[in-house]
């Protein structure tokens, strides 16, 4: 798990950009998976955007990327390959309406902190005891 | 209804229907439609703030900062497929989900 330094955008204040962080840290800590949050413009495909800058992430088959463009009023979602087996289009898609109600009310920062907060939530896997396993 | 007044004291007048209308229906009224303004406005400044966000500085939070790098407007513009999709991981591979507001 890597947080990479914020590039502090101009449109967040320090405490909103650490609020972010510590979601998307709460979140891979809790899932085993890396996630990203990416707020900037992107185009009118936006899918195909955020699919192209999760593609070009380090290891994007374990990663997932949350792109928001306020500009274009768009949210994406992307897992990878194997994120994808934890995490369910369908949670995601849960998550996607919880930031939506957000953004609409206007809120953006805790829209995408409450929704990275629930996909690390959903993803969380606690460790399973087997008690058919045999003792040494 | 008759008001009662303390022994010495002048006898108050009645007050008119349309007085006592005033009281039980009107402030309440009154009370209810400023609080109601004041609910709206605070709604409208808010959303106001959160719709006008300028993103001229794209925020990266965790994973590896892709915008601003050699690559990105290449991978942004479609012309260059990222190195993922280079190793073999196809569009179809990957999930989520998506939202407008």
């Amino acid at each position: 798990m890597w947080v990479a330094p914020v590039p502090a955008g101009e449109s967040f204040t320090p405490a909103e950009t650490e609020r972010l962080r510590r979601a998307v840290h709460n979140a891979e800590k809790m899932s085993g998976l890396t996630f990203s949050l990416y707020v900037g413009v992107s185009e009118e495909d936006s899918r195909g955007y955020a699919e192209r800058l999760h593609g070009a992430l380090d290891d994007p088959a374990h990663s997932v990327l949350v792109m928001c463009d306020p500009g274009f009023r768009a949210l994406e979602i992307i897992t990878g390959k194997e994120a994808r087996r934890i995490l369910s289009d369908a949670d995601c898609g849960l998550a996607a309406a919880t930031m939506q109600v957000s953004f609409v009310a206007g809120d953006l920062v805790e829209g995408l902190a409450a929704g990275v907060q629930q996909l690390g939530e959903v993803a969380h896997r606690p460790p399973t005891l087997h008690a058919s396993a045999r003792e040494p | 209804m008759p008001l009662d007044t303390l022994s010495g004291w002048p006898s108050a007048p009645d007050p008119s229907a349309l007085q006592v209308i005033g009281l039980l229906a009107g402030w309440p009224l009154l009370v209810i439609v400023i609080v109601f303004v004041i609910a709206r406005i605070g709604t409208a400044v808010q959303a106001s703030r959160g719709t006008n966000i300028q993103v001229t500085d794209p925020l990266w939070v965790g994973g590896r900062e892709v915008e601003g790098s050699p690559e990105a407007a290449a991978i942004a513009a479609g012309e260059r497929d990222s190195a993922a999709i280079e190793s073999g991981e196809r569009e179809s591979d990957v999930g989520g989900a998506g939202a407008r507001w």
